[in-house]
């Protein structure tokens, strides 16, 4: 007993020093890709800090307990966030959560999602149609009566803005159990998908997810090789825009590092930013001309869509040559696009498709899995 | 004597607005984030010369429908701006005043955050860049049917402003509504509708703007006489034999065929059409609308350009959205006019 006091004593010692500097490069070291989280494990209890998890957040952590159920709580950490686990019933508030949960094989604990329409898993489907799974809402419209019925062991959130710090204090003051997920701000593939790990720590399956994971480095890795003698890196335009403005990922961003990884070589790929930007229509279009391949076409299937919307996009060379890929091959019949499910948590599934996009010389699949040469 | 050294100072204002309106046309086609030589544009505008079809393209496809939409949204918007001054007797009415914006809102919002499933379902893409206007459209026809059929069965002219300013609060209650229950991509493209635009609109859609603007002007240019009158007050224009409920019903068709068409196809854009019909009142110090439309249309179009040359920040690689720029462009404008002449001129 006493070492047990002794060891949640240094577990929150540790947190401390942890909220006093919680500089990058000590991050850095956890895990082998992420940032945004870090694992301390002290006996039986876990401590889960995620670190900034939203855009621009600075110096911020949220640390989470998670205490096996077949224990008691111990009085020193009555006051703090707690998880009891393994978790049995999961409301998530982002599709992007299924496709982690889904991969580690837990899917049936999701009992709660935000957006049903967006869903593509077929067990939570299948759940939704039967009324087991319920539509919690979202943001600023979350149905926290709804929730509190539901009795979850667990509510995955994320956030975009400091904002959703509001939601977070909403639900620990009606004590639902709601932790942060901020997988969507790693700069890197695998750094998203080694979220996996945080995860499966819910479920007390961190050494499983652990596996995993390392499955899919090997995978992503060795698939990344094979690009790595291509001498020819086509240059690659992504996204459509919305009236003038022309949105585009920073060129230090998730889908700049993806696309570098494919072998490709991004328009924007010296921007500093790791988040998206605006650049005018006419600065876009003149970059798109020097342009080999388009991918990323919004809601766009065919390449008519695209002339439809703004017939201006004729001057485009790789929209004449019709070298247009979209990422949404597998969209269910509500408008879900299923890449922002797995896509995260699949990381090589996209590299093979873009490989075979920039590389079909390479040969590395037969058939794409999210993307679509568009007509 | 005094009579003709003021048409003398009228004829070389409007020469000098005429000039100033060319100039900075052409400067608004010259500017943009791509540095393109002065002769390379002449030569792709008069298509003589060996210009690289993508630097022909930006200038005709992209720079010259801007310039263009920039100067029919500033004449359009100005000439209603005025229209509405007049007819309520008000220095703060403005093109939006019968709550036209918010009905073109109404539209816009019921399309972009109504029923986002209808854009992945494809209905959006069979009308492409055509839904937002067509919807802003409908929605603005919508509030001017209210008015018009309010105003020929009530005489008083400022219980239609009440309803108007009525009909435009509840469209902006439902937006509202709807912008509670939209998500965040949702509300992103919502919001930059609601900024304005003048480069998205293409050349096939300056086909429907340019005649649409034109039959505005036209009907505006009818008005001119009554107009005038009804300076005088509503009363004093009937004892002087004008049939009051056909002159309003006139006018606030052509007030809605021009604010409508423009924020169908650009999105409400602020500010030009309370200020610039003051503008023109200060530089050619009349009231006759003989003198006042023709200086609207001029000066809406100078601030328009410039506003537009400003958002382009010529050299980077984004621009700002024009409805903050014409703000911040004529709100200084005005204040230095004022300043100037002690007291903002009474319509």
């Amino acid at each position: 007993m006493k070492i047990q006091l002794l060891l949640i004593f240094f577990l929150i010692i540790g947190l401390h020093s942890c909220d006093n500097q919680p500089n990058k490069k000590n991050k850095a070291d956890f895990n082998q890709y992420a940032h945004g989280f870090h694992i301390v494990q002290v006996g039986q209890i876990t401590r889960l800090d995620v670190f900034n998890p939203w855009e621009n957040a600075r110096n911020f952590t949220y640390s989470y307990y998670l205490i096996p159920k077949s224990i008691a709580i111990p009085d020193s950490l009555v006051n703090r966030k707690i998880i009891r686990t393994p978790v049995e019933k999961v409301v998530v508030l982002s599709t992007t959560h299924i496709g982690f949960i889904e991969k580690l094989g837990f899917e049936s604990s999701i009992i709660g999602v935000s957006g049903k329409d967006f869903v593509t898993n077929p067990t939570v489907r299948k759940g939704i149609e039967q009324g087991l799974v319920h539509d919690v809402g979202y943001d600023q419209n979350l149905n926290y009566e709804l929730l509190l019925q539901m009795k979850p062991d667990l509510v995955m959130a994320y956030g975009i803005g400091s904002d959703v710090a509001s939601h977070l204090s909403k639900m620990n003051d009606l004590n639902i159990p709601v932790v942060i997920n901020a997988e969507y701000l790693e700069e890197t593939p695998l750094g998203r998908a080694e979220w996996l790990i945080f995860t499966g720590s819910f479920y007390n399956q961190t050494e499983h997810a652990q596996l995993v994971f390392n499955k899919i480095v090997m995978e992503y890795d060795s698939l990344k090789s094979l690009v790595a003698k291509s001498s020819h890196k086509p240059i690659v335009l992504t996204g459509l825009p919305y009236k003038d403005n022309w949105w585009v990922p920073g060129g230090k961003s998730y889908m700049a590092n993806m696309i570098a990884d494919a072998g490709g070589d991004y328009l924007w790929k010296d921007n500093p930013s790791r988040e998206s930007f605006v650049v005018s229509l006419e600065s876009a279009i003149v970059k798109a001309t020097q342009a080999e391949l388009w991918i990323n076409t919004g809601q766009t299937h065919s390449i008519q869509e695209i002339m439809e919307s703004d017939e201006r996009f004729k001057i485009i060379p790789s929209l004449q040559m019709k070298m247009v890929y979209n990422d949404n091959k597998q969209m269910n019949p509500t408008g879900g696009n299923e890449v922002w499910e797995t896509g995260a948590a699949n990381p090589q599934d996209l590299l093979r498709d873009l490989i075979h996009i920039f590389h079909p010389e390479i040969n590395t699949t037969s058939e794409f899995h999210y993307y679509q040469k568009l007509n | 004597m005094l009579k003709n050294h003021l048409v003398t100072r009228d004829f070389m204002l409007f020469g000098m607005l005429i000039l100033l309106t060319i100039l900075l046309f052409i400067l608004d086609i010259f500017f943009g984030s791509l540095l393109i030589p002065f002769k390379t544009i002449l030569q792709a505008l008069s298509g003589t010369g060996n210009v690289n079809p993508e630097i022909k393209s930006i200038i005709i496809d992209f720079r010259l429908p801007k310039a263009i939409t920039a100067v029919m949204a500033g004449m359009a918007l100005s000439i209603s701006g005025l229209q509405m001054q007049t007819i309520f007797r008000n220095p703060l009415a403005g093109p939006y005043v019968l709550g036209i914006s918010a009905g073109a809102s109404l539209g816009v919002a019921i399309l972009v955050l109504g029923f986002s499933s209808v854009f992945t379902l494809g209905l959006f893409t069979i009308s492409g860049s055509w839904a937002l206007v067509i919807v802003a459209w409908l929605g603005s026809a919508l509030v001017l049917f209210l008015i018009l059929a309010v105003s020929v069965r009530i005489k008083d002219i400022l219980t239609i402003l009440i309803l108007g300013m009525l009909f435009g609060s509840a469209s902006s209650a439902v937006v509202n509504i709807l912008q509670y229950f939209s998500n965040e991509s949702m509300l992103k493209s919502f919001v930059i509708w609601t900024m304005g635009s003048l480069g998205s609109v293409t050349s096939s859609q300056l086909n429907v703007l340019i005649p649409s603007v034109l039959v505005g002007l036209v009907l505006s240019f009818l008005t001119v006489k009554s107009l005038d009158v009804m300076l005088l007050g509503e009363q004093y224009a009937k004892s002087m034999g004008l049939r009051v409920r056909n002159a309003r019903f006139l006018v606030f068709t052509s007030t809605s065929i021009l604010a409508g068409s423009i924020t169908a196809f650009c999105g409400p854009i602020g500010f030009i059409g309370i200020a610039v019909p003051h503008m023109g009142r200060l530089l050619f110090k009349t009231a006759r609308h003989k003198i006042l439309i023709p200086s609207s249309l001029l000066l809406g179009s100078i601030v328009m350009l410039f506003s537009d040359i400003v958002s382009q920040m010529p050299g980077y690689e984004s621009t700002l959205p024009i409805n903050s720029v014409t703000a911040l462009v004529g709100i200084p404008v005005i204040i230095w006019i004022i300043l100037k002449n002690r007291k903002f001129s009474s319509v």
